[in-house]
């Protein structure tokens, strides 16, 4: 089955991959959109995605966001001339804003996991950035508010890290 | 597969799951410094995966215009441009009124003053400030918003010099003052005083709060 769906082929010419998250979940998808990922691009280079790709790390939400992301994106990677199949860069930014915007904390945190692991850069950046800007402005203790995260430094270590740059903690 | 399950669920759903060090990095790249350094305040995991020192890139300046109109020196908000990077991050002046002035520059401290006379310098890069002794300190300086206080407050210069590091100095028509004060970065101590004229006795000395020497951080 894995097999014969990763000899098919659709329309645009590529070859059919598998991936199959932490949770069982199948996506079937083109080598095109799947090589986004860098991790992956070097496992279709080895030829070792034949029996689909397990990706023991990532849960099937998460990479049915990452999927739909590559999906997005793949016109913008392959830049083949094939004007009908990329979406444009307005949409594109609407789909990116809309994305990040949406997920609660811990989601996104699972995200960017995804992204690094698999290593996709331009979504590993942009969930990056989207954490920075929640952090911006933020003392240490609205942070671990924000992210949930908890404080496990003892009030000596935790006085002691403050000290050395009081001149940040001014406020 | 199992066990990856097992790891990310330890905290539970509603939790943040731990980021790896390199990712964690990744992500304070584009902060200020001063959020930079908050965030190993945050927890264990954060404060060892972010060094303690931090290299600045090399750096421009660019200030609002020093005499101009209010409208003018609004429009251009400072901001520190970084030509490796093409990236500028704005930064605030330490006065938050209008009339304040940067008066100079020096060791990437800038100073300004503001209508009041009061004079400080600013790590943009930090935000850590230094309040020097104001110049109302100087006896006879200290009549109000009047016209000669005006007149003082356009004149404030800080200028570097090869001993004392920092030297402000105004000028009235029959008045110099001048404010010396050597700078240790190593010991972080301010030492600060004003002087009427050419005469050496000193109108006021000040020595600062170690913390407000630049933060360990850059150098």
């Amino acid at each position: 089955m894995a097999a014969a769906a990763a000899e098919a082929t659709i329309d645009g010419g590529g070859k059919m991959i598998i991936l199959i998250s932490a949770d069982g979940k199948r996506f079937e998808v083109t080598e095109a959109v799947a090589s986004q990922s860098q991790l992956i691009s070097n496992m279709i280079e080895d030829d070792c995605t034949e029996n689909g790709v397990r990706l023991p790390n990532v849960d099937g939400d998460i990479l049915t966001m990452v999927v739909d992301y590559c999906n997005m994106h793949a016109g913008d990677a392959a830049a083949d001339g094939d004007t009908t199949k990329a979406s444009s860069t307005e949409e594109l930014k609407k789909f990116d804003a809309e994305l990040v915007q949406a997920l609660e904390n811990p989601v996104l945190f699972k995200l960017i996991l995804a992204a690094n692991f698999l290593n996709i850069k331009s979504l590993l950046d942009m969930t990056c950035q989207r954490v920075a800007d929640m952090m911006s402005g933020k003392t240490p203790e609205q942070m671990r508010e924000t992210f949930s995260i908890e404080n496990d430094f003892t009030p000596e270590e935790e006085a002691a890290i403050r000290q050395e740059n009081a001149w940040a903690f001014d406020d | 597969m199992a066990t990856a399950t097992a790891t990310a669920s330890r905290k539970g759903d509603h939790d943040c799951p731990e980021l790896p060090p390199d990712t964690l990095r990744l992500i304070l790249a584009s902060l200020p410094i001063k959020s930079r350094v908050r965030a190993r305040a945050v927890c264990a995991a954060w404060s060892s995966a972010l060094p303690d020192k931090i290299d600045p890139f090399p750096w421009l300046l660019r200030l609002p215009p020093a005499h101009g109109d209010a409208a003018a020196a609004a429009a251009s908000s400072p901001a520190v441009f970084f030509p490796s990077t093409g990236t500028s991050a704005g930064f605030e002046l330490p006065f938050h009124r209008p009339g304040t002035r940067c008066v100079g520059m020096h060791d990437g401290w800038i100073a300004a003053v503001d209508v009041d006379l009061g004079v400080r310098i600013l790590d943009p890069l930090s935000g850590a400030r230094v309040d020097l002794p104001p110049l109302t300190a100087c006896p006879g300086v200290g009549f109000g918003r009047g016209r000669a206080s005006r007149r003082l407050h356009e004149q404030v210069e800080y200028r570097q010099s090869p001993t004392a590091v920092t030297d402000c100095f105004a000028r009235e028509s029959n008045r110099r003052l001048t404010g010396v004060g050597t700078f240790d970065v190593k010991s972080g101590s301010l030492e600060m005083l004003w002087k009427d004229g050419a005469g050496d006795d000193p109108l006021e000395a000040c020595r600062a709060p170690t913390w407000f020497a630049p933060p360990s951080f850059f150098r």
